[in-house]
Parts: C-alpha cells; structure tokens; sequence
C-alpha cells in the first residue's frame, strides 16, 4: 500500500489537524493522521459488543457455582457411602456381644442351658450375620464359610443389601440362639 | 482504596470496552480476536481489580493488560505463523497471486489499512504508535502504561514512523519493478 497522505478517507473520523504533529516531521505527522483514519474506518467496520464482557462474567460464575455444586454432591456421597460402611462394620464387630441371635455352632456351648434355643419372635429382623459369616471358623465342604469379615466389609452398597437378603432368608432355615 | 471499591466490571467495561476493543482490533487485525483480548483484559481485569492502587486511570490500566495479553499472544502465533509461512513457501507462486475464493472481506479490510504494516513493527515500537495513534492517549500516559522514559516513548513513536514510512516506500518500489503487462513480455520471449 502506498502512502498518500491525501488519501485519507476519513468517512466520520473527527478532522484532528495539527494533533500528531508535535515535534514530528510533516510527513510522518500525516502518515500518524492516516493511522488515525484506519483505526476508526476499522472500528466502524468491527463495533464492539461492550455486553460481552459482563455477560461472560455471568456464565462463567454459573458454571463456576454448577462446578461447586458438582464437587460438593460428590463429596457428601463419598461421606455417606464412608459414613455407612464404618456403621455396618461396627454392627458386624459389636453382634456376637451385644446379643443378637446367633446361630449354633457344633463347638458352641449353645446358650446358658448348654441347648439351642429358638429364635427370638420378637426379634425377628436381627440377621445372624455371626452365624452366617464363619470368619475363621470354616466348615468343609461349605464354600461360602471362606468368606471373611473384611469379604463383607469390601462389598459396596447394592451387594452388601442383597447379601443381607440372601443370609436373611437363610436364618430362617438355620437354627440360632438368642440372648 | 476508595477507587478499588468503586470498580464495577460492568460499568467499567460499559465505559471502556470500545477503545480496548479498538485497540485489539489494530494490533491483530482480524475482529475474532479482538474480542477475544478485548473480553480476557476484563476478565483479567476483574480477577486482579483489587491490585489497582488508583494511582492511574482505570483505562491506562487496562491497555497495560491487554499489551501483556497481546504480546502473550504474538509469542504463541510465532510458533504457528512459522508452520504457515513453510506451508505457504511451498505453495506456487501463481497460486500465491490468486485470491483465494474464501478471502474474507475482513482480511481485505485489515490488509487495506496501515495497522497491517503496523504489525510487523518491533513491539515497543507498534504499542506506542497505537496508543498515540489510534487511541490518541498522551505522551505521559503512554510511559505510564509502557512503563518507560517519556524521552523512550517519543523515540519509538518517531522510529516507528519512520519505519513504516521504509516499508511503503520499499514496497511501492516492488510494485514499480513489476511489468505492468507481463503477457506482452511473454511474447516477446517467444
């Protein structure tokens, strides 16, 4: 592009004559008036959208706070999903001695009398699990005895509801002995 | 403090977007990415607002953000301008002479102007002529926001000038070398 001070277009730049040339040659004087003409031909050409920036600022705060939201909903699941297994084992270790029926063992003395006695019918939702789980007690023969405390302990949330309903149908056949 | 509380992204950017937004616009040359500088300075701007001490106007302010952006960016394109300038090189010359079907009315627009000449200057250089050339802020206010000498900031304002004024005289000289029918020539060859 040649330079023409002349050719300035100028469509709607205020005339600023005599701004650029403080201390400058007259001709880079004019090329700097040029510079000024291209500039707001370019801005008319491109206007800018000054709710841009705001707007921006909003989304990004939502997304910022659905993040959070996201985060925080993660979280408390883990906690509870924490909270609940620390629970289910602590009932596992505290069922042999806080009484709950407890199904007989050939080595078990069997209760005070020395003889099984029969579930408790005002107990019946307690879950022998004690029974159920022979934790280092395996019986031969019985592949389901190799299952520990800490098998139980792993098992996440669904598989541990549907072993509870599996060894609760099963209590019904076996005996047990309540306290 | 009192100028920090008073800082509002919205009024601000309602008062000084546009000439961010021009700004960016001669410095890049293409609008996409004038928006794009023109939105992160405000953005940047409000994540750092409670680093502004007052003790220069907001807008002064913000050019110093958006030539750190720029210069941010110039530094990534290098890399890419390079992989276009191989690509390009390796194209033929009578492809290079043909306008592409797809050139947009923007490039044409931006290639028209001075600004494209503009940007090839060194970067010291270029931001002072923007600043006094298209924003039209004052020698004083540029060293505030060049963070230099106001001896430095008329130097590069002049040299850059000057330059400029090297590169249209080299490139007219080009065109003047070019035959104005080379098919005539052509058949004085045959």
């Amino acid at each position: 592009m040649s330079f023409d001070p002349k050719k300035t277009d100028g469509a709607g730049a205020a005339p600023v004559d005599g701004l650029f040339d403080d201390g400058l040659p007259e001709d880079l004087a004019a090329l700097g008036q040029q510079l000024f003409d291209d500039a707001a031909r370019l801005t008319r050409a491109y206007p800018a959208d000054a709710q841009r920036p705001a707007r921006s600022l909003r989304w990004r705060s939502v997304w910022r706070s659905a993040t959070v939201l996201r985060w925080s909903a993660l979280a408390a699941s883990l906690l509870v999903l924490i909270g609940g297994g620390m629970w289910i084992a602590e009932r596992l270790d505290k069922d042999p001695a806080g009484g709950g029926p407890v199904a007989t063992n050939p080595n078990d003395a069997g209760g005070e009398s020395g003889k099984p006695t029969e579930p408790d019918a005002s107990q019946p939702d307690r879950v022998p699990f004690h029974s159920i789980v022979a934790f280092d007690q395996t019986q031969p023969g019985d592949s389901r005895d190799r299952l520990t405390a800490e098998d139980v302990l792993k098992m996440t949330g669904p598989k541990l509801e549907a072993y509870g309903d599996i060894r609760a149908d099963e209590s019904e056949t076996m005996e047990s002995i309540s306290f | 403090m009192d100028n920090v509380e008073k800082l509002d992204i919205n009024q601000a950017s309602e008062e000084h977007f546009a000439r961010i937004h021009r700004a960016a616009l001669v410095m890049t040359g293409n609008p996409w990415d004038a928006d794009d500088l023109a939105q992160e300075t405000f953005l940047m701007f409000a994540r750092k607002a409670d680093r502004f001490e007052g003790r220069s106007s907001l807008y002064t302010w913000l050019y110093g953000i958006l030539l750190n952006l720029v210069r941010r960016e110039r530094r990534s394109w290098g890399m890419r301008r390079d992989k276009l300038r191989v690509l390009w090189d390796n194209e033929s010359n009578q492809s290079k002479n043909i306008p592409a079907a797809e050139t947009s009315i923007e490039v044409t627009e931006w290639k028209r102007s001075l600004w494209s000449y503009v940007a090839r200057l060194p970067d010291g250089q270029r931001d002072a002529l923007v600043l006094r050339f298209s924003e039209h802020l004052a020698y004083g206010e540029i060293a505030e926001v060049m963070g230099c000498p106001l001896g430095t900031v008329k130097s590069r304002i002049f040299h850059g000038l000057a330059s400029l004024r090297e590169m249209l005289s080299r490139e007219e000289a080009d065109v003047k070398d070019v035959p104005k029918y080379p098919f005539e020539d052509l058949a004085n060859v045959i």
